[in-house]
């Protein structure tokens, strides 16, 4: 025993060391420290049979990349509060569908387009509640699915899905390795493949081995300090997404053409998927597509694109809408060439990265807009 | 680092380890800047051998040192005759530790030529006096006469340090990190924000100020703490580099605490044999600036830095003028000297002339520079101002550091547990995430 006793008193030593950081981590999540002080960013996701990965429910933490603000994952699973299900009589529930500029981690939840927005409609005496189902990375694929299993859950009245224009307009035949994608089936029909169910790292993270460590995530900054910084393999629902986002605007060449008659097999299969719940009921949807200025040239080449969208959309959901998100904010704004990317980034980033506050108000009130609007149309 | 030290203590060689973690940890730099510094080290050694001789000889290598520095650091200033490129923001282009092994050479082979100490002829203990893996990148800048008889006497300074605490040395690197990770990496978006977008109001743009004076001093000083803390390990002692600038009365004595081994260099490498304080006033303000006006300059290719320098000059000169009265009044000195030392900071920090001049601007209630507001309103501003002054009561808590009861407490408490205890810290600080990618600020220069 006294031969050890030297490596027992380091290994105490060590061991005292870790809690002290702890520690001293958890110390800086005190307001407002936070907003400076060196502290862990919190692990939100975690994997997710439907569609791959999700946010896991009630958690709390803090986001730091781009800008630091302290999130909520309610617990069902989405970014805000917890709501009742089914919803409360004389209350208009708003799915607000998309990826991470939906899921806006970026600012705290009252800042988010999702809320103002529902302070907008109860200004306007319309007793709306709208959920967050923005989810990091999320492809038409993705986001399909979630409306397919989290959103019809959620039994909203209206579903705002905002969709980038290249998964649309390009619709190619995808990868489900990581995450849902639509792939050729067996007998060549268009499908909503799920082979990540089957990838190692999917079942390893569904797994105990993953249950034990997600639990350390939920109660060791340093275990997430760890995981961030070595952020491969086991754990690596944040990167994946974003490296797949990235790396798809980067392949996507650019295409400015949609024919509601010609549609390819993918464009139809996605259209198909948004227009109906698992148990074959229909939803009400704003199509909100993202992007689309950058894929276009001239605003009429736009609107002839919302234009068919319309008419193959409407040819399966009697309510629906579609918006050109990039000319609605255009109009929300001032001057002759409104510059969209003030609506992006953080503080010397200003112009890339997600939307700050000034585009989440911006958002707000164009989403706002486009609610009441449909509201009108489709009492 | 602990392979090399185990390395160190347990083979018969010494010297050959230091030498050749020292040459890995710079072949990490790249090729370009490998030849840049063999090439100098070649140069400076065969030199050395020379310069005793004859004046000729001291006046060419320093000639060849300052020329390399010049092409490789100041080329886009010269030619350009503009100097616009944003230290701050823009990767880091120059060889890496370039400014600081060229003036440890340079200051080596003047100290040898006036018999200030004795040629090197071991060219293994001349490159680790160069490229001591430590200090290379951003100093301290060490002199031969204190640094090259640690170097002959390794095997001794081992069993020395063996048998000596070695609490001390890893609560200095610890000291370091600290300052680094916790203070510096976090002040740096906040400083980031308010120079890349211009402040819109006086308390942001006085918020910079203040905010950017800390950050440089925690990225700076934590490094030369780390490289004290690490060298003493190896049983090296290397001086210290800084000793809380910001608690100074006089601008003179604010440059004794700070960056304390550029301006021993400069003072006997440039100043004085330039004639210091000595003859008339118009001579001796003339030395000061220029003297003050090549130290801003050594930082980097940008008018802000030559103002910085030439600014710092006046300063002190004219402190010299009017300091009896201050240092009357309590406080004052100090009161005046950390304002000056914010005010400098502004040019040093700006992206150019242009930007400081309106940052001033914006500082004293005038037009905004940007469209950066941070909001002082309610507890915000409360908080905002009761760190800040934190800040300076960090300062000041330093200060109390690095006394004899402090080291006393240190050496009693040295042991394992201790040691794992300040261990376990050093390693979760390396582990925390870099989100920013901040690289010490003293890289760039």
């Amino acid at each position: 025993m006294k031969r050890f006793r030297p490596l027992l008193l380091f290994c105490t030593g060590l061991i005292v060391g870790t809690i002290l950081m702890e520690g001293i981590l958890r110390m800086n999540e005190v307001w407002p420290l936070w907003k400076v002080a060196t502290v862990a960013q919190a692990s939100f996701y975690g994997p997710d049979w439907d569609t791959g990965y999700s946010h896991r429910p009630d958690r709390d933490g803090l986001w730091l990349t781009e800008n630091r603000a302290w999130r909520h994952v309610n617990k069902t699973g989405q970014l805000g509060p917890d709501y009742s299900i089914p919803p409360m009589p004389g209350t208009l529930r708003v799915a607000v569908v998309g990826d991470s500029i939906v899921e806006s981690l970026q600012v705290a939840d009252e800042d988010t387009f999702i809320r103002k927005s529902e302070h907008l409609l109860r200004h306007d005496k319309i007793h709306a509640e709208v959920l967050n189902f923005g989810l990091s990375g999320a492809s038409a694929a993705v986001s399909a699915a979630r409306i397919d299993h989290a959103v019809f859950s959620a039994s909203p009245d209206l579903i705002v899905l905002l969709l980038k224009s290249p998964e649309l307009l390009l619709a190619r035949v995808g990868d489900d390795s990581a995450f849902p994608a639509y792939i050729s089936g067996s007998s060549n029909e268009i499908v909503r493949g799920t082979e990540f169910r089957q990838g190692r790292g999917f079942q390893l993270r569904s797994g105990i081995l993953g249950s034990v460590l997600y639990w350390l995530l939920d109660h060791s900054r340093l275990a997430n300090i760890l995981n961030n910084r070595k952020n491969v393999g086991f754990f690596n629902e944040v990167s994946n997404p974003q490296n797949n986002e990235v790396s798809t605007a980067a392949a996507a060449p650019q295409t400015c053409a949609f024919n509601h008659k010609t549609m390819s097999p993918v464009q139809q299969a996605i259209l198909d998927d948004l227009s109906y719940y698992p148990d074959g009921s229909q939803p009400r949807l704003i199509l909100a597509l993202t992007g689309l200025s950058t894929q276009c040239d001239s605003l009429t080449e736009r609107q002839t694109i919302i234009e068919e969208v319309y008419k193959a959309l409407s040819k399966r959901l009697p309510d629906v809408s579609v918006l050109d998100l990039d000319a609605v904010l255009s109009t929300h704004m001032a001057g002759p060439e409104p510059d969209l990317s003030v609506l992006h980034g953080f503080g010397r980033n200003l112009g890339t990265g997600h939307l700050n506050k000034r585009g989440h108000n911006l958002y707000a009130a164009v989403l706002t807009d486009a609610i009441q609007r449909f509201i009108e149309q489709h009492p | 680092m602990a392979t090399v030290w185990a390395l160190w203590v347990s083979l018969p060689f010494p010297r050959l380890v230091l030498f050749c973690f020292s040459a890995i940890f710079y072949a990490f730099a790249g090729l370009n800047d490998v030849l840049i510094v063999t090439t100098l080290l070649v140069f400076n050694f065969l030199f050395s051998f020379l310069v005793t001789k004859s004046k000729l000889y001291l006046a060419f290598i320093i000639l060849v040192n300052i020329l390399v520095l010049f092409i490789f650091k100041y080329e886009s200033f010269f030619i350009s005759g503009v100097a616009g490129y944003d230290l701050f923001t823009a990767d880091i282009i120059i060889p890496l530790g370039i400014s600081f092994y060229v003036f440890q050479m340079t200051g080596y082979q003047i100290d040898l030529a006036k018999g200030r100490c004795s040629v090197q002829r071991d060219p293994i203990r001349f490159v680790i006096f160069v490229m001591f893996f430590p200090q290379l990148i951003a100093g301290p800048i060490v002199r031969a006469q204190n640094f090259m008889p640690q170097i002959d006497n390794l095997a001794r300074i081992r069993k020395r340090s063996l048998k000596s605490t070695m609490l001390p040395s890893l609560a200095l690197i610890l000291l370091g990190l600290v300052k680094k990770i916790y203070f510096a990496d976090s002040l740096a978006p906040h400083v980031n924000d308010i120079f890349a977008r211009g402040p819109e109001d006086a308390q942001t743009a006085i918020l910079g100020a203040w905010l950017f004076a800390f950050q440089i001093y925690f990225d700076f000083s934590g490094y030369s703490d780390m490289a004290v803390g690490m060298a003493r390990l190896f049983g090296i002692r290397l001086p210290m580099n800084f000793f809380q600038p910001y608690l100074s009365r006089s601008p003179r004595e604010f440059w004794q605490r700070w960056h304390v081994t550029l301006s021993q260099w400069i003072l006997n490498y440039l100043y004085l044999p330039l004639g210091g304080n000595k003859g008339p006033w118009a001579r001796a303000f003339a030395v000061l600036l220029i003297t003050m006006g090549l130290a801003g300059l050594w930082h980097g290719a940008n008018w802000t830095f030559i103002i910085w320098g030439l600014g710092w000059g006046l300063v002190v000169f004219l402190y010299r003028q009017i300091g009896q009265y201050l240092a009357t009044i309590p406080l004052a000195g100090w009161l005046v000297t950390f304002s000056l030392t914010l005010g400098l900071w502004v040019f040093f920090r700006s992206p150019d002339l242009h930007f400081a001049l309106s940052y001033f601007q914006t500082m004293g209630g005038g037009a905004p520079t940007g469209d950066w507001a941070v909001s002082f309103n309610g507890w915000n501003g409360i908080f905002i101002i009761m760190g800040c002054l934190s800040l300076l009561i960090l300062h000041f808590a330093e200060s109390k550091l690095f006394r004899a009861p402090v080291a006393r407490i240190l050496a009693r408490r040295d042991g394992l547990f201790w040691q794992g205890v300040v261990i376990a810290l050093i390693l979760w600080l390396v582990l925390l995430p870099d989100l920013n990618g901040n690289p010490f600020i003293y890289f760039r220069f």
